[in-house]
């Protein structure tokens, strides 16, 4: 067979209508492709709210003088256009798609048909006369040319390269350092302040900076406005309290009045109010009390923000929801939950902010770290995941509006102790602690003070700082007296004692009077001389405290799990129980310290401990 | 001179690839009533889990049959219904996800992030026409990818490309495997599926210049055969490697070639490779020369690709969303540019501090720095291998089909005539066979 064999006719025949058919495709696909690309190009050019009509109408709504049943009418005629011209978009929309079907089915019978047509046609080739090989220098003549196309693709790829590589510019700094410099600029901060601020656009023009409003030092001694009181450290104010009570009988018990929803946190005091945090599976509340009455004022119910709606977290049964405790800088009152919801209330119970934060699906015993606030900073210690997940942070939101103001990775693994804020040589530092490390911050911007290596295991203990030094530790590693006023990493250098007998897992320590009290959950207490770590004795409850302890002048007051209260007065020589008193139900949480009075949460209530001979139940 | 019908083919194909954009996917905005309230997002079903297996069920199988077919049958019409077939149901019904040529980056993916699990699907496809690759050559080209069907289809007045731009191009498969392996390592791209040119028409709908692009491809690939298969498919490269060892694989005739040279213009894809004749005493050194040059080129080529690849992080992070995303905000807090973005409105709206966005960037191009410099000395490998092959000098006695370039189509069968004459005897064969049952 070859190119001169003469096709048989029933071939010919096919050849001839597959061609045909061929044809036919093409004219229909030109004329299906020419009505698409028309109608692409009306949909790009009429953009229906171009329109003149619609146009007028808009321009006429936003005239401020129209009347209130003239912006109705003007709303109402703009509705009925709109849906008319939404109408006629999706119509024509619809027959773009049914025209592109056409032409994909056009386009399969054009190929398939020709397809065919060249199968029919196909002709056996019919290569001239024998040749030899090419031979050796034909081949590598070939080869060199090959050489020169592939050098000349090589050296295009490199000049292609070479200019993305030196001419493709960038913004932003390629060094972190440059990035620091830049971003600190003064005008630049301000710019960006001001639209953080507003969360607008805003280009021309600063706002000037509102005057910063937090409580002073004064108002804060006066009230209990965080987790153990105004320094984080349990010690309180006042001393006239009193050492002896019995909520069974409500003797010494000013009043006692249930909490709605669960929650492990702690009450905390500004002025006249007391304010809790209570959660479930499905609700969050904040609570307000009055704290002469113990009437409940106000509960505010803390809807889900976005990231939280979507995920219940995981929490243990004895975590909770609400276990964090609150703070208040006296403007507002801040809690944070379980699902990584904080929220800002006003005195009066209106929600100022909130705003999630992501669930901590990676905090296997449930989120716990109670809030700290410095100054107009509302202090967030998120530890969550192991070191390696770098899902660890420490946040610093503005408190007045929520938003951001600085937040810093933390090389850490998950925790649940609280931040504290100490106050050193008039510098402020933000002390926090999780396995492995003790790190201070300037609360300021976030940038890292020092740290200390020393932290071991799932780490619940709150530091406290006391003459010159942070306390911290837990049973899983060693106990650690920091001196504060290094630089660095400070493992080396500023660890003035270790100790490692009667360390806690839970509870917080007690720095007061140059004694360190350490108690364990199983009940154990253990002295230890503050500044030089020498272990004094111990003492045995027998009976589990979750409580973190609480200074009153020379005394401390220990409620144990159980209900049942200690008073001791703690002496470089024993551990002299003055009291031993029944709040009546379970308590795993840490008293407010208030004048004359104690307020407590307890399983079910929140009671406060004197001030008053005959109980007040305010069920 | 090009028939008028080449004119009208081509002509039509590319209106038909301008009109694409009719298809392109557009969006009404919402109305804009404040007191609007904006319907809840639906989410589409999940697919359902039993379709990867059928999916996976139906790749083997098609491996498997298109191996036979190719091999054992020598079929090309069998192949052809077959990879209609294929285009059929991995392209227009499963609108060509998952494919094994994307599947390339999920594993360079898992292989720089530890954190990321390939889904057992994806490992399938990416493995399962590697290992009958091993075997039987790259039959899964022949019939079983979507992507090489669609061409195949098209491939109806196909010319041959001349053999020296084939090897310069042949260039540009390596360069962007490398660079789509780079880019989804650090996790900042899918490239190849971005820029993947069929997707769109497998879906009926995506962007006005995706869809341009395909129907380009199809409009060249009219005229030239499989040009993505040939120019730019990055798993075709891992394919042709293992082809070459592969223990069985296409040949042209099924019994001894007698030189006819019937089939020497026959294949489309300028796969076939002519018998050789000898290298003569005089050229040896002078060929030697070459390849020891190219040899001691070749790390020359490896640094500098690497060193020049080094200086792309920059570029190369413009296709990393949250680069782009800290570069506009950047610009934004800075008063580089007074119009903002969707996702920079977004990152806002989270209220994050940029400073973390930025950090994040920086991390990202100093990724991006080790990849540009993988890619690079990654190119530079290729070019320096392409000379050094080039300057080999193989001895072939008979027409055969280069492993790595063949994609086992079949087209070639048609014109050996030791293949007729196989058939005829293979029917006569069959027939004594029933006669004397």
């Amino acid at each position: 067979m070859n190119q001169n064999t003469p096709q048989p006719e029933s071939s010919a025949i096919a050849c001839l209508a597959a061609s045909a058919t061929a044809w036919v495709a093409v004219v229909f696909v030109f004329v299906v492709c020419v009505l698409l690309v028309t109608d692409y190009a009306r949909r790009q050019w009429d953009n229906p709210f171009d329109s003149s009509e619609f146009i007028a109408l808009k321009q006429e709504l936003a005239d401020p003088s129209v009347g209130v049943a003239r912006r109705d009418a003007i709303k109402m005629k703009l509705r009925v256009l709109d849906q008319n011209l939404r109408r006629e978009f999706f119509q024509r929309q619809r027959l773009a798609h049914v025209g592109a079907h056409l032409l994909v089915m056009g386009v399969v019978v054009l190929v398939l048909a020709e397809r065919a047509a060249a199968t029919l046609r196909r002709r056996m080739p019919h290569p001239g006369p024998a040749v030899s090989p090419p031979g050796t220098q034909q081949r590598l003549a070939a080869a060199g040319v090959s050489r020169i196309a592939v050098s000349v693709a090589a050296i295009a790829f490199g000049v292609i390269a070479a200019f993305a590589a030196f001419g493709v510019g960038t913004n932003l700094p390629l060094a972190v350092d440059q990035l620091a410099d830049q971003s600190t600029a003064p005008d630049q901060q301000r710019a960006i302040a001001a639209r953080a601020g507003d969360g607008a656009r805003q280009t021309t023009g600063v706002a000037p900076a509102p005057e910063p409003d937090f409580p002073t030092n004064e108002e804060i001694a006066r009230n209990w406005p965080r987790f153990r009181g105004p320094r984080a450290d349990g010690i309180a104010a006042y001393e006239n309290l009193p050492t002896t009570w019995d909520a069974v009988s409500g003797k010494n018990i000013a009043w006692k009045t249930p909490v709605p929803l669960p929650g492990n946190n702690s009450p905390i005091v500004w002025g006249d109010r007391i304010f809790l945090s209570g959660a479930d599976r499905q609700r969050r509340e904040v609570y307000c009390f009055d704290a002469g009455s113990g009437r409940l004022l106000w509960t505010r119910e803390v809807p889900s923000t976005p990231p939280s709606r979507s995920a219940v977290p995981k929490v243990e049964a004895a975590t909770g929801f609400a276990a964090p405790t609150m703070t208040t800088d006296g403007r507002r009152a801040y809690a944070i939950f379980a699902n990584g919801d904080v929220v800002a209330v006003d005195l009066a119970g209106q929600i100022v902010w909130s705003r999630g934060l992501g669930v901590p699906e990676e905090n296997m015993y449930g989120y716990a770290a109670s809030l700290a606030i410095y100054r107009d900073r509302l202090l967030i210690q998120w530890d969550e995941g192991t070191a390696d997940d770098k899902l660890s942070k420490m946040i610093a939101l503005d408190a007045a509006t929520g938003k951001t103001v600085w937040q810093v990775p933390r090389p850490v693994t998950g925790s649940w102790a609280s931040p504290i804020v100490v106050v050193h040589d008039d510098r402020p530092a933000l002390v926090t602690a999780a396995d492995p490390w003790v790190i201070a911050y300037d609360p300021a911007d976030g940038h890292e003070l020092w740290r200390a290596e020393g932290i071991m295991g799932d780490h619940g203990v709150t530091p406290v700082a006391a003459g010159g030094l942070v306390q911290v530790g837990n049973e899983y590693g060693e106990w650690l007296a920091i001196r504060l006023g290094g630089a660095g990493n400070v493992t080396e250098t500023h660890i003035a004692w270790r100790g490692e007998d009667g360390l806690p897992d839970t509870v917080s320590p007690l720095a007061s009077g140059g004694l360190l009290l350490l108690t364990t959950s199983s009940g154990v207490l253990t002295c230890y001389d503050a500044l030089s770590g020498e272990m004094l004795w111990d003492h045995d409850f027998e009976t589990q405290i979750t409580s973190s302890p609480t200074a009153v002048g020379r005394l401390a007051y220990v409620f144990a799990k159980n209900g049942k209260s200690f008073v001791l007065e703690p002496s470089r020589d024993e551990c002299k129980i003055i009291a031993e008193n029944d709040l009546g139900e379970s308590c795993v949480t840490s008293p407010a310290v208030q004048n004359g009075r104690i307020y407590i949460r307890t399983k079910k209530h929140l009671m406060a401990i004197g001030g008053s001979e005959d109980i007040t139940k305010n069920e | 001179m090009m028939r008028p019908i080449r004119f009208v083919l081509f002509a039509v194909v590319l209106l038909a690839a301008a009109s694409n954009a009719a298809l392109a996917v557009e969006r009404f905005p919402p109305p804009e009533f404040t007191d609007h309230a904006l319907p809840t997002t639906q989410f589409a079903p999940a697919r359902p889990a039993f379709i990867q297996y059928v999916d996976v069920a139906l790749l083997a199988g098609g491996l498997a049959l298109a191996s036979y077919l190719a091999l054992a049958r020598r079929s090309r019409r069998g192949l052809f219904v077959l990879s209609i077939a294929a285009l059929a149901w991995f392209g227009f019904v499963r609108h060509g996800c998952v494919c094994s040529i994307g599947a390339i980056q999920n594993v360079a993916l898992a292989a720089g992030n530890a954190n990321y699990t390939v889904p057992w699907v994806v490992v399938a496809f990416f493995v399962l026409p590697l290992v009958f690759t091993l075997f039987f050559g790259r039959t899964f080209c022949a019939a079983v990818c979507p992507l090489g069907a669609a061409q195949e289809l098209v491939a109806v007045r196909p010319i041959r490309v001349p053999r020296w731009l084939e090897h310069a191009l042949g260039l540009l498969p390596h360069v962007y495997l490398g660079l789509g392996v780079a880019l989804a390592a650090v996790g900042t791209a899918f490239l190849i599926c971005r820029y993947d040119p069929f997707v769109g028409f497998f879906r009926l709908g995506a962007t006005s210049a995706m869809l341009i692009f395909g129907g380009c491809v199809l409009a060249i690939g009219v005229f030239v055969g499989r040009p993505y298969c040939r120019f730019l498919c990055p798993y075709g490269v891992v394919l042709g490697w293992l082809s070459r060892l592969s223990k069985w694989r296409v040949r042209i005739t099924p019994d001894q070639c007698i030189g006819c040279r019937l089939c020497e213009d026959v294949c489309p894809y300028g796969a076939i490779e002519p018998p050789t004749s000898a290298l003569s005493p005089a050229a040896r050194p002078a060929v030697r020369g070459w390849f020891v040059f190219f040899l001691v080129l070749l790390p020359v080529l490896i640094a500098a690709g690497a060193v020049l690849g080094s200086h792309l992080a920059v570029p190369l992070s413009r296709l990393d969303p949250a680069v782009e995303l800290a570069e506009q905000v950047w610009a934004e807090d800075h008063g580089l540019t007074h119009v903002t973005t969707d996702a920079s409105d977004a990152f806002r709206n989270t209220q994050r501090p940029p400073e973390e966005l930025y950090r994040a960037a920086q991390s990202q191009r100093v990724k991006l720095a080790w990849a540009g410099m993988g890619f690079g000395a990654w190119v530079g490998l290729v070019v320096g291998m392409k000379f050094i092959m080039l300057a080999r000098y193989p001895r072939q006695t008979d027409y055969e089909p280069n492993p790595a370039a063949c994609v086992s189509c079949g087209r070639c069968f048609w014109y050996c005539p030791q293949d007729q004459v196989h058939r005829l005897q293979t029917t006569k064969d069959t027939k004594n066979t029933k006669t004397a049952c």
